[in-house]
Order: structure tokens, then sequence, then C-alpha cells
């Protein structure tokens, strides 16, 4: 609790307002106070009032009222510790679509509650295919998957569980708020809860402004926001997205993930998270482990990286020649390629830091730079 | 839930907005929108079928109404879907009560009905608007005076003479006999034997076969009949002095006008003395009252026929003819809603309510591909069935076998949901259907019952009223029955099938 409280304290003091405010609203809700949530959602409509209205500076009760708050949550001590649970067991699944030749090889995979898992793969390669069968939604031709927090798990329980938002996200119908309030009450939030609940997810992920608005009036990203705000407030164990970020710039990709990261670790409805993308680094920045799914195998798991320690690799974008590269490092000690954009060298000789030190150090020009030894992306 | 709804008061968005919050499964069923606006609706079509002119003598208006109501219900119907399938609780997996379960269908029911319900407003407030303008007393106390004063008027040209049959009263009319029986039920307005002055023995054979039931019934009409024997009896038909007698007119009317004989008693002992000026006057009075003020739509002439009866003969010279039909609408109007037809109108309105809330308690709970081959597959086999019975001879008993075996069909492949591992199309249709069918399965055996036993209906037989009472009353606690077995099954059988089945997995 107390590291929380530095946390937003220290995010405070480095004008990080927007993180300040998320995380105080994510540790109210851990508290299991409805008063203090509800003093913390009004907190940050000030602030998005505030950013709506572009004025200069934040006003002074905003600083009287963040320590009010962080002085009113400092008496809860106990809700900042997580156990992680093991929420799903897979072993060996495999699907074969009888349209279509392609199949998705036996994979094993666990998820416990806390945990992101990135999944990662070029198109058709079995990325949705794994994650449908992971919700239940289709059929296995071998291997089986225990829900192992589920008591009962026949089918409709289990999809009452583990929640699954697609690529395409279906339409929503009616006011986006009527949506989450029903959400909310599907999870048994009823009364002045569900509305408690909608207001702090519509706050957390800074969609109140859009609450009242009708689906066709928001843009794709914003979809996707609202779309996990619903999601989130049936309260799921498991939530799956299959490319959420697909929509998003820049900016919200970033935000998404890491309110995902906090989400999940969320003492008052922890949650495993399973993920698809494209986006590898932003994916690899948030998940505990990444899967890459090439033609239907699990190729590489960010947990079992026995080759990624054996050598290290490095993205390059440089206007310097290759025959530069080769000469400054050594043909002997790397190899290297070109993809039209950056160059990509892997050396089981050097490591990351001297490469860059190397070329560096003789003026080579670098306009972008990445060590991906541990990445995924390598293997692409 | 914040938006402005028309005409909406705010105990029915605060009402809106507590269902939302704590009810999410009648929320989504939007009943209580259906029944504010509906209910608002009604009022409205009330308010104006009272405005709109109309007048009880002249023909009817309920089919033009039903017709354009019909127009407007199906239009509400499908608003009232767009609204519904917004938000499903079943199919995002949510926790459904036992009670949400019984009470899904229930509310379903309750907005179909409300819109159903457009459709009679009109006929009812027809009906009120009638019985307003002419009492039942009035109505029965003026036909009776047309009709009376006509025979004391024409008194000395009614024929005396009195048709005769004889007949045998049998338990159980043989299937020959029957046949005959019928069609010379088809002939007995016009009898081909016997008269008073004829020589012709008054037994004939074949004699007319009638049940016990027949006989009772004419003897308490006060129909002239003269026993024979136990079985034998001699039974006069009675020239027509119903000059006026509106063939619409409910069982309340028609009941307490005078019969012919009533008639001719009356008149064979006023007949004398009387005061033709005043008599002539009352019935000018009346034909007035009567007299339409539209052009009727059926063509009516002042002439006789080509060899016209005393009565159209009556008719014609009275101008009764001229008012027969504002008579009759005026009665048609009166009895729309009397215990007569009161079943029927509730028959009508509770099963296309039912039907319709039916399938959409079906389309909630099944995916759409499932729903629509299901009513395909609902057509074909009742085009099959169809075929079927056009090749054998009895048309009843294979019908009814083949509903009760597709539905033995449909109930075992929809149970095999219990195994299944993968969303099987096949195991879907027939669970759809089996729930289709269900309610009516408890009807159909009591026909198949009753075909077997008495080989063909009853009510075709039209021989033995105490069994055809009797088969009515155990239709309606079959009717009763169903409907009791489906909405104990909704919750139960149905709604475990319904989950088990489209939560699985598919292919």
């Amino acid at each position: 609790m107390v590291k929380r409280i530095t946390e937003i304290q220290s995010f405070l003091s480095h004008a990080d307002y927007s993180l300040a405010v998320r995380r105080m609203l994510d540790l109210s809700l851990d508290c299991g106070d409805s008063e203090l949530l509800r003093a913390a959602i009004n907190w940050s409509k000030t602030y998005h009032a505030h950013l709506k209205n572009n004025s200069e500076g934040l006003p002074n009760n905003f600083f009287t009222e963040a320590e009010a708050l962080l002085l009113q949550l400092q008496r809860f001590e106990a809700s900042g510790i997580l156990t992680p649970k093991m929420l799903m067991n897979v072993e060996n699944i495999s699907k074969k679509y009888s349209s279509s030749n392609f199949s998705l090889k036996p994979i094993s995979l666990q998820v416990k509650t806390g945990d992101i898992l990135g999944i990662v793969g070029e198109n058709g390669n079995g990325k949705t295919t794994l994650l449908r069968c992971l919700c239940g939604e289709l059929a296995l031709d071998s291997g089986h998957v225990a829900y192992t927090t589920i008591t009962n798990p026949d089918y409709y329980n289990i999809k009452g569980h583990v929640a699954f938002i697609p690529q395409r996200i279906p339409k929503w119908h009616g006011l986006l708020k009527d949506n989450l309030h029903f959400s909310a009450s599907l999870a048994g939030n009823t009364g002045d809860k569900n509305e408690l609940m909608v207001d702090f997810m519509l706050e957390r992920l800074n969609l109140t402004d859009y609450a009242h608005l009708t689906w066709s009036k928001i843009s794709s990203g914003y979809r996707t926001r609202f779309e996990i705000a619903r999601i989130l407030l049936q309260q799921p164990s498991l939530l799956i997205l299959n490319e959420p970020l697909a929509n998003l710039d820049i900016n919200a990709q970033q935000t998404i993930l890491t309110d995902l990261r906090y989400l999940a670790k969320s003492v008052y409805h922890p949650m495993g998270i399973i993920l698809s993308s494209q986006q590898l680094h932003e994916v690899e920045k948030v998940a505990d482990n990444v899967l890459l799914i090439k033609q239907g195998s699990c190729l590489f798991s960010t947990n079992d990286n026995d080759e990624a320690t054996s050598s290290s690799a490095i993205e390059l974008e440089t206007s310097a020649s290759r025959d530069t590269i080769i000469g400054l490092l050594g043909e002997e000690h790397i190899r290297i390629q070109f993809n039209g954009g950056f160059y990509t060298i892997t050396s089981s000789s050097f490591n990351a830091h001297y490469m860059i030190s190397k070329l560096l150090n003789n003026e080579v020009p670098i306009t972008y730079f990445r060590d991906i030894t541990n990445s995924t992306k390598r293997f692409f | 839930m914040t938006n402005k709804r028309p005409l909406a008061p705010s105990i029915l968005n605060k009402l809106d907005k507590y269902l939302l919050l704590n009810k999410p499964e009648i929320w989504s069923a939007r009943t209580h929108l259906v029944m504010y606006y509906g209910l608002l609706f009604i009022a409205l079509l009330t308010g104006i079928c009272f405005i709109i002119p109309d007048d009880a003598r002249t023909s009817s208006n309920i089919y033009y109404w039903a017709m354009f109501m019909s127009v407007v219900c199906l239009i509400a119907v499908i608003v009232w879907l767009l609204f519904l399938l917004r938000f499903n609780v079943f199919k995002r997996f949510g926790n459904i009560t036992a009670f949400g379960r019984f009470t899904t269908f229930l509310l379903y029911f309750v907005s179909v009905g409300t819109i159903v319900a457009f459709a009679f407003v009109q006929p009812a407030v027809e009906n009120i608007r009638a019985n307003k303008a002419y009492t039942d007393a009035e109505v029965i106390n003026d036909i009776n005076t047309i009709n009376l004063n006509i025979c004391k008027l024409e008194f000395d040209s009614i024929r005396k003479d009195w048709y005769y049959d004889t007949v045998v009263v049998v338990a159980k009319p043989s299937e020959r006999r029957s046949r005959n029986n019928y069609e010379d039920y088809e002939e007995s307005d016009e009898p081909s034997v016997d008269s008073l002055n004829a020589i012709i023995p008054y037994v004939h054979l074949p004699f007319k076969e009638v049940t016990r039931a027949d006989i009772n019934e004419q003897i308490n009409r006060g129909d002239s009949i003269i026993k024979i024997n136990d079985t034998l009896y001699k039974v006069y038909d009675d020239p027509n002095l119903q000059i006026l007698n509106p063939y619409q007119a409910g069982k309340h009317i028609d009941t307490s006008i005078y019969s012919s004989i009533e008639l001719y008693r009356l008149a064979y002992k006023q007949h004398k003395n009387i005061d033709t000026a005043a008599l002539r006057k009352e019935l000018k009075r009346l034909i007035t009252k009567y007299q339409s003020p539209e052009k009727d739509r059926y063509q009516y002439t002042n002439e006789y026929g080509r060899n016209p009866s005393f009565t159209e003969r009556f008719s014609v010279d009275y101008g009764v003819k001229e008012i027969s039909n504002s008579v009759n609408n005026v009665c048609q109007r009166k009895s729309t809603w009397d215990k007569v037809n009161l079943p029927f109108i509730f028959r009508l309105f509770f099963y296309f309510t039912f039907i319709i809330s039916l399938l959409v308690f079906i389309f909630r709970h099944t995916s759409i591909k499932a729903f629509f081959l299901s009513l395909l597959t609902a057509f074909v086999l009742l085009i099959l069935s169809s075929l079927l019975s056009v090749f054998v001879s009895n048309k009843g008993i294979p019908s009814v076998a083949v509903y009760l075996g597709f539905f033995t069909l449909f109930a075992v492949f929809g149970s095999l949901v219990v195994r299944s591992k993968k969303r099987n199309i096949i195991v879907g249709i027939s669970i759809n259907l089996f729930v289709m069918m269900v309610a009516f399965v408890p009807s159909i055996s009591l026909s198949l019952y009753e075909l077997l036993t008495y080989s063909k209906p009853l009510y075709t037989s039209g021989l033995n009223d105490d069994m055809i009472e009797h088969y009515k009353t155990y239709q309606l606690y079959a009717e009763i029955l169903g409907i009791v077995i489906l909405l104990l099954l909704i919750p139960t059988y149905i709604h475990w099938l319904y989950r088990k089945w489209f939560a699985l997995p598919q292919d």
C-alpha cells in the first residue's frame, strides 16, 4: 500500500497527472470503500474537466483533494497483496479446419491471475484460432483446456467467466452507457454499486465524455476502449483480446496496455489476460510471457528462451552501408540481414551493448536501434 | 436510459433505470415500455374509434380495421423486436435466476399481447357503441313487434298446412344413415314429403334418424311433435313466420325472438278485432327506425321472386326486406363479444400472442441460423404431412399421428445435446421444434384419442351434442395443460437444453 501511495505521489510531483489519476482510481477500487472510490471518481472528473477546458495549470483543490485521498488510502493496509492463482491449464490442444488445410499444432500453456500472455505471429498463422479455442468458441480436435477456477465448468459457465473480444467488435445498440450498466448488472453489480462501477470504468478508461453517445458516433479506437470497459464490467476471470491494438493510435496503445497490466493485477478483481497483436514490442513490454505462433505451431516462448540466450540480436536503422557495418563488427562474428528499412544483426560473439557501442564509437549514424535478443521479433 | 423518450413520464424513466441497474432480464424485454406506449396507443385508438361517425345500422368496418391494424401490429412488433434484440442476458452468458427464466416468456407474452390487443380495440368500441345505441330488450321488442304485427295483419294469408316428417330416435346413428341424415338436414328447409292434407302414410322408409339430443332440443323449442312411441316421432315443420329474423343475432337475442310457432299462437289469439291503422303506423315507425342511412351494399328489390313464399311477400310488402340487413348489422355489432363469440375471440387473441411470443422466445435462445432452418424444416414437414394425408383414406389419424411422431423425434434428437461436444445444427433445430410443438401435444393427443375412438371428429358428426360439449371441455383442459407444461418446462428442461446447446463450441 505504501509503495503504491508513494508511486502516486511521485507521479503527481513529476506532473504525470494522467497516470496518477488512473492509479488513484485503481487503489481506491482495491480498498473496497465505495465512499473513497466515489471521491476518487469525482477527483478524476475534476482532472478530465480541466483537460477538456484546456485551462492553464491545475486548480489548487486538485492537489488538496489528492492529498486528502492519499491520506484516507493510508488507512487501508492489507489491500495491496495479490496471490496468483492458476486460471487456465492448456495441454496439447490442436485444431484442424475441415474446410481448409490449416491446422493448429499441439500447444500447451498456462495462465495465472495477474498474468498477461501475449500471442504474436504473422497473419494467418493461427493466433485467432488459438484464442477461439481457449475461450471455448471452437471445438478442439485433441488436448484439454482446464479452467481451474470455475466450479461447474460447463460451457455456459466457462463463457460467462472467459471473455473474448474479437478483432471486429460487433456493433453495440443503444446508448453506450446503457450497455455498460447492462454488463455491470450481468456481473451481479446492482443498484448504486452498478452506477459506481460504471462511473469508475468510464473514468478509468477516460470515456466519460462519450458515454451518452451511440456506437456510430465514436471512432474505432474508442469502440475498442468501450468494448474493453464493457467486458471488464462483466468481471471475467480471464480476458482474451484479439488484436486490441489494431485500431488504436500510438498513445492509446500504450495507455491501454498499461491499463490492462494494472487491471490484471488488480486486488479487487485480479484476472488473467491473453492478447494477440502485431505490435510485438508494445506487447512484450507488458506481457509476462509471449508466444510466437508460426504456421500453427508455437515457435518460441519468452519464458523458454534458450535459443535467445545463446545469441544476441539487434535492429538497426542507419544510413551506413552493409559493408561498413560488417567491416566494423567482423564478418565472422555476425549475421546481417536487411529488410529494406532496417538491418537485423545477429551475433553469438557479441552482446547488443557491445555492438551498438562499437558502431557509435566509429561514428556510424544511427537513427533507430532496438535490442531484440529476448524478443520474438528476431523470428519474423 | 438518459435519452428523452417522447411522452414518457418521469416515473417511467425511473422504472427503466431501476430495471436496468437491478433486473437486466426484465429491462431487456422492454415490457414496461411496450405496455406504457401500447396502452397509450390503445387509449388514442379508442378515442378515435369513438369519435369517428359510425351508425350501428350500417355494415361493420371490422374487416377493414382488422387489416389496417394487422399492419400496425406488425410494425409495432418489429419496432419492439429492434429494441428487444439489442440486449440478451442469455446470449451474453449472464446468470439467469429460476424466476428470471420463468418470467422471460411471460414478459414476451405480455408485450406481444399488448400489441396484438390493438386489433381488438375497434371491434370492442363498435360493440359498445351498438349496445349503447340499441339495447337488447329494445331490439328484441322491435323485432317481435314487427313480426307479430305482420302476422296479425296477414293472419288470413298464412299457410295453415304444416309439413311434417317422421323421425326415429337412435342412440348412435350408423355411418350410412348418418350420411343420409346429413343430406336430409341439408334439404330440411324444403321438406319433400308429407303434408297435413296428404293422404300418404306419415310413417315412411327410411326413417330420418335423429339423436335424443335433437329431439329434446326441438321439444324445448316448442315445435309441434307427436310421439308415436318411445323412439318414433312425428315432427311438424311449422311455416316460417319470422319475417324479420337477423341471422347474425347473438344467442341472447336469438332465443328471445318469437319463434314461428309462438308468433302463430299469438297471432291466432290476437288477430281478431285488431286496430289495423295503429298496427301499420307502429310498423312504419319501426321500419323507419332501422332504415340504414347508407346505401345497402347488398342489392335488394321490392319485387317478389319467381315463386315467392308468403314470408317473402310479407317481407317485401311491409318493407322488412329493406331493413333486414340494418337489423342484422345492429345484431352483429351487439353480439361480437357475447358469450358465444368470446371463446373464439379469446383464442384468436391468445394463440396469435402465444405463437409470436414463442417464436421470439426461441429466437432469443438459439442461433440465427438454427432459428430460420427450424422454420424451414417446420414448413417442409407441414408440406410432407399434407401430402401424406392426401394418399391415405382416413384424413385425420395420419396427420395427428405424424405430428406426435415428429414431436417424439425432435424430443429425442434434442436430448442428444447432453452428449454433444460441438454445437450441432440438427440438434439445435430439434430443440427449437420441440419447444414449438410441446404446448400442442395434449390437444393433438386428445384428437388422436377421439379419432381412434369415434372414427371421425365429433364436431363433424353433428349428432351428439352431449359428447361434443364434453369434447369441448376436454379440449379446453388439453389446451390449458399444454400451456402449463410449456411454462413448467421453460425454466427447467428447455432452459437447460438451450443453455447446453448454445454454449457449445462450434466446429
